[in-house]
């Protein structure tokens, strides 16, 4: 018995449930044999590796899915052994650059290059295989974390060995990818699944698995589903999660009251009051009281920037005043290029909480 | 042995004599150092003393040095420690030597109760006691040293007072915030007591069949120069082990015997440090008289070979496991286990680190020290937390001050005449770091040559323009401070002028003390704004050359990083004020030390995360995704909600269906993903504690001042919970397993079946095979039969492929470039 995220995750392109265009152009280019370099990208939660894996078992087959670790060793030029996990079957690998650090150029040449000197016989029907995908798939996650040095490796290399390689980039977003990559791989992008078709896939997972709700009423139970779904920034993984959650903890789910049955985060709760006293109080003391919770956030391993945006956009509900959203969209955006360009998050979380107070006192005296 | 045993009682005998002759004993003797034998015993720096008045005795033993060997034994100089009678000692040159026994009796009397650290005890009576007892033993010495010419337990090793003043006892150790950690220390060696000396002692839970502690090895770390070596090494003596230490230094890389080819297979280094290891843990050397030996394992992270080393500890451990294992199970397997050696862990180890969560070196498969932790009780060793000196004193804390005691202790001794405050300022510009203190101490000499970074009178702002040493802690103060004399403007230029060639330039020119000046600064804005307008306009123009510096620093065209010295001079110009102690009194906002507990518990929270993704299940990989920030933020928190379902009842029987259907699943995520559910017993409380393994409690649950339910009753909350669960799911599991084994025993049964008419088949086979031609043909026969056959059996495995690597480049054989088509046309 394994995560609703893992048992309903469809395992190829026909059980996809949404974005139906996209599905048929990865169905043409799965029939097709062959396919460019890809670069796919989209908001986390939206379903990129499930249509990646999907495409994937439509070409090769279902051995696609018998994965296993290996562990890679590689040497650098500073005579340092580096060790990491390559997620692979017979037809692809996966790696994840952040687990390489600042060494990613030196493992993605030597990766590629290696799989690149791997060529395929095949004994039986010469013919029909010659041109049939002679090639190994490489799957590079959060391929924006990829460092300049480890991105300009790659262009020569995904021209040099095109013959038997094929990347698969996944990323979240592709600012960070440099203009000749993008212009080598074929972009796709997997847009967040919207409401509906979050909570109709929980309703066909709550049938399947024979969730109980308090009342039997179809409208009811859709807007609840609705409400998770929303709460969960539409991200599926996430919904998926917190439904199974929500179905464990309750034996049948009370659909009228809500605050039960729908779990926050606590670090999104911690987050909302922090938004709710910058409202109530702005001064200095506030300000210290904000850096301890932001002392406390960061050590918990939120990311810097996330503690940003969802700061900012708990304080735009707060307010309505015109001026004073753009001002605060201004200068969440200021202190996000500091945060990302800079490592002393806590500075700038403090500095925008700063500004912001400041811009609020503006706007409402 | 016997010698030596005959001349430690030598010494105490001296010393007594010694002491008598100083009129402590109303008896008359006469002392005389005889040349003679003290040459012919120069085992040691002893004296032989030569006694008149030795009529009074009525049992004498005579000790013939014959040839510089002793014949005698050690009954022959055995004395109960109860007799109060002398003894008489004729040398071999004919003098002799009176002998009373060692005053031991009251020593084990206070020995014994100190050890004893599980009983109620008045630890400042005890101290006190201790205390005057080392005192009388140091007036005895001295009595010694002024007696003797030559100065004989004083080992003059260095005059540099780090090694000089090393504590060697424990009351000298300096506490410096650190007694708990002592006594964990103390505690959990004390566990050792029972197979290492043979104590009784009262079976505890947590102990395996030789009551040892259920973890063997003890990892303890935290900053450097707060006395973690120290420490250790006292309290191991204090237990009574001898100490092996292994260090980053010491043979660790460079082992003869690691070019050796004796030792055959495997790499050759960790062979070796394996005997090395091996030997230190069961060889007692001839100086340790005898004591058990505890090894320790200094500076393992910055072992060069650290994972080596860890390797060869983790072999021990499981060596020890399977040894362990096998003695307790049945006689029939443990004649099977018999070609493993076997090996059971006898003595303590105890590893000694700066840094266990050290992630950001080389290794990045899993650096040495995350396979490390798993084996060892950790204790964390905390550097003393830095209050300004010119803030209210009360406010520093014990560790701090205990710190400063001990310095003072020490500039007392070497008549250095620095005041309190002195040693508190040396004290902050070392963080901390008692080493570095005492070596700041040591070469920056006496109040005449130490030199103040900064002094509290009006006139600081002309010292400030001379070229020298200054602590980043005085810049900060600086930075807060305006003379009131000057106008803004002078101030402005005279801070100026220190920046670009004055004192402040030391601190300025070094961006890792700058960066300190500016986490000072932004450590104390806060305080000093509230203080002057309150408003909010200075935090946000600053927050503004804040980012300028973060950028500056931390940008790539590292040139920038001289500009940011410009940062500190806008915090001055924004923050001084005349009169800067007025709010030193109060209360600070913003609790100190946050910045550093908040980076450790980062780090402690993202090496859990790292962890539990290196264990999810493969397929669980493709559904989760592999990105940590996704791991805490979502998958965590509710994965730590499922994992804690609310029960009606304790029994199972009792309990609803959806409960034992929701226990049932969380038995099955618990196995499926890796998780093991521990007692851990809690080094500081001595509570227990149910935990997952991996535990994330510290990941998911926030302190929150917002809500009413504070962190530390939301955990008991999770115990309580847990106390109920634990045992459910370890019994789902062990069904979980006992189902499996017998599904597999089936499975085995078959598969035997299987392999027996296979192997009745081959005979057949083989004896129908005559000549080797018709072996081979019978062979390719088979293996083509196996080719056609494949195919036809499974659909999936017509499509294999077979991947053939190969090497491009130039080849010599043809003296071209050979590329994959040259070599295969396809």
């Amino acid at each position: 018995m394994s995560l609703w995220v893992d048992k309903y995750r469809p395992k190829n392109l026909g059980s996809l449930s949404y974005h139906g265009t996209i599905t048929q152009n990865l169905q043409a280019l799965a029939r097709s044999g062959d396919f460019p370099h890809l670069l796919i990208y989209g908001p986390s939660g939206a379903g990129k590796k499930t249509r990646i894996y999907a495409t994937l078992n439509e070409i090769f087959g279902s051995q696609v899915e018998k994965l296993k670790i290996d562990v890679k060793t590689f040497v650098t030029s500073s005579n340092r052994k580096l060790e990491f996990n390559v997620l692979s079957s017979a037809y692809h690998l996966e790696i994840t650059p952040s687990d390489m650090g600042n060494n990613d150029r030196v493992v993605i040449q030597d990766l590629l290059k290696d799989i690149a000197s791997i060529e395929q016989v095949d004994f039986n029907n010469q013919s029909s295989s010659k041109t049939k995908h002679r090639f190994k798939v490489v799957i590079i996650n959060e391929a924006d974390s990829l460092s300049r040095d480890a991105q300009a490796a790659l262009r020569r290399t995904m021209e040099k060995y095109s013959s038997n390689i094929r990347l698969i980039l996944v990323c979240n977003s592709i600012s960070n990818i440099i203009p000749p990559i993008k212009s080598r791989t074929l972009l796709i992008r997997i847009p967040s699944p919207s409401t509906e078709e979050i909570s109709s896939i929980l309703s066909h997972v709550a049938r399947k698995e024979s969730v109980k709700f308090s009342s039997t009423n179809e409208a009811e139970i859709n807007k609840f589903l609705g409400t998770l779904a929303d709460n969960s920034n539409r991200n599926l993984r996430k919904a998926l999660l917190s439904f199974e959650t929500v179905a464990m903890q309750n034996e049948t789910i009370a659909l009228n009251n809500s605050s039960l049955s729908i779990i926050n985060l606590d670090w999104e709760v911690l987050i909302r009051n922090l938004s709710v006293t910058i409202r109530q109080n702005r001064n200095v003391a506030t300000l210290a009281k904000v850096r301890v919770t932001m002392y406390e956030l960061l050590s918990h391993c939120i990311p810097a920037r996330t503690i940003l945006k969802t700061l900012l956009f708990n304080l735009l509900e707060l307010f309505t005043q015109q001026t004073l959203i753009e001002e605060l969209v201004d200068l969440g955006s200021v202190f996000d290029e500091r945060l990302s360009l800079g490592q002393k998050s806590i500075f700038h979380l403090e500095g925008f909480v700063a500004k912001a107070m400041v811009a609020i006192d503006n706007a409402l005296s | 042995m016997a010698s030596e045993n005959l001349l430690g009682m030598e010494l105490d005998s001296l010393s007594f004599a010694q002491s008598s002759l100083f009129g402590l004993s109303n008896q008359q003797t006469n002392v005389e150092i005889s040349p003679i034998s003290s040459k012919e015993m120069d085992h040691n720096s002893s004296v032989a003393i030569d006694d008149d008045g030795s009529t009074a005795n009525s049992s004498t033993t005579d000790v013939d040095f014959s040839a510089g060997t002793t014949r005698s034994t050690t009954e022959e100089i055995d004395i109960s420690p109860c007799s109060k009678r002398m003894k008489e000692v004729r040398l071999f040159s004919g003098n002799t030597i009176k002998l009373k026994p060692k005053p031991r009796k009251v020593l084990d009397v206070s020995e014994a109760s100190l050890s004893t650290t599980e009983s109620i005890m008045d630890m400042s009576d005890l101290f006190s006691r201790a205390k005057l007892r080392s005192s009388l033993k140091a007036n005895k010495e001295r009595l010694n040293e002024e007696a003797n010419d030559e100065p004989k337990k004083i080992i003059k090793t260095s005059d540099v007072w780090t090694e000089k003043y090393r504590p060697n006892s424990f009351i000298q150790l300096c506490s410096a915030g650190n007694d708990r950690q002592y006594r964990s220390i103390l505690h959990w060696l004390r566990k050792w007591s029972p197979i290492v000396f043979g104590e009784e002692q009262a079976q505890e839970e947590f102990r395996d069949s030789w009551n040892r502690t259920h973890k063997k090895i003890l990892l303890v770390h935290g900053p450097s120069g707060i006395g973690k070596t120290s420490a250790i090494h006292i309290l191991a003596k204090q237990m009574g082990y001898s100490v092996e230490e292994l260090n980053a230094a010491n043979s660790m890389d460079t082992l003869p015997q690691a070019g050796n080819v004796e030792f055959g297979r495997g790499s050759n280094v960790s062979v070796a440090l394996k005997l090395k290891i091996m030997n230190a843990l069961t060889s007692n050397s001839i100086t340790s008289n005898g004591k058990p030996s505890c090894l320790i394992i200094d500076e393992i992270d910055s072992a060069i070979n650290a994972n080596d080393i860890i390797k060869v500890l983790n072999e021990l451990v499981q060596a020890d496991r399977s040894t362990r294992a096998s003695k307790e199970s049945s006689e029939s397997e443990r004649k099977h286990k018999k070609k493993t050696k076997e090996f059971i862990l006898n003595r303590p180890i105890i590893c000694i680190a700066n840094d266990i969560y050290n992630t950001s070196t080389n290794r990045i498969g899993g650096s040495p020290m995350d396979k490390l932790r798993p084996l060892c009780d950790i204790i964390a060793f905390k550097k003393p937390i830095i209050i300004p000196a010119n803030s209210s004193k009360k406010a520093s804390g014990n560790s701090m001050r205990s710190i400063k005691d001990y310095l003072m202790w020490i500039n007392e001794r070497e008549n250095l005449e620095l005041d309190y405050q002195d040693i508190g300022e040396i004290v902050e510009v070392c963080d901390g770091d008692i080493r570095a203190s005492l070596n700041y101490m040591q070469f920056n000499g006496g109040k005449k040559s130490f030199s103040r970074g900064y002094s509290s009178n009006k006139d600081s702002f002309n010292k400030v323009l001379i070229d020298k040493q200054m602590s980043w802690f005085a810049l900060v103060d600086l930075l807060f401070k305006r003379d009131g004399s000057l106008s803004k403007d002078d101030n402005f230029n005279i801070l100026f002028d220190s920046f670009m060639n004055g004192s402040c330039k030391s601190v300025v020119g070094s961006s890792s003390s700058f960066d300190k000046v500016m986490k000072g600064c932004f450590q104390k804005y806060l305080d000093v704004v509230h203080f002057q307008d309150d408003s909010l306009k200075k935090p946000s123009e600053f927050s503004d050359w804040l980012g300028f510096y973060d950028t500056f620093n931390s940008g790539t065209g590292g040139d920038l990083s001289q500009y940011s010295g410009l940062v500190g001079l806008k915090a001055w110009s924004l923050f001084s004020e005349i009169n800067s102690t007025r709010n030193s009194n109060s209360e600070s906002f913003v609790k100190k030390g946050l910045d550093y507990e908040s980076f450790e518990l980062g780090r402690q929270n993202e090496a859990t995360t790292k962890r539990i993704i290196d264990k999810i299940p493969i397929s669980s990989k493709l559904a989760l995704g592999v990105n940590p920030d996704n791991f805490t933020m979502q998958f965590l928190p509710l994965f730590s909600k499922m994992l804690s379902p609310e029960l009606s009842s304790r029994a199972k029987a009792r309990m609803k269906d959806f409960e034992k259907d929701s226990i049932e699943k969380v038995a099955n995520l618990v196995k499926e993903f890796g998780i093991r559910l521990e007692n851990q017993r809690n080094l500081e409380t001595g509570q227990v504690l149910l935990q997952y393994y991996p535990n994330w409690d510290d990941l998911v649950h926030f302190d929150d001042p917002h809500v009413p339910v504070p962190i530390s009753t939301l955990a008991k909350h999770y115990q309580i919970k847990r106390q109920q669960l634990f045992p459910l799911i370890a019994a789902e599991l062990e069904r979980l397993d006992m189902t499996r084994k017998s599904s597999k025993r089936s499975h085995v049964t078959l598969a035997e079946e299987e392999k027996k008419i296979e192997q009745l088949e081959e005979k057949k086979k083989r004896a129908r095979m005559s000549t080797s031609v018709d072996f081979f043909k019978d062979k390719y026969d088979g293996f083509h039969n196996q080719l056609n056959k494949v195919p036809k059996q499974d659909t999936e495995l017509k499509m294999s492929r077979i991947w053939v690597k190969y090497h491009e480049g130039f080849s010599n054989a043809v003296r071209k470039n050979i590329t994959w088509e040259d070599i295969w046309i396809t």
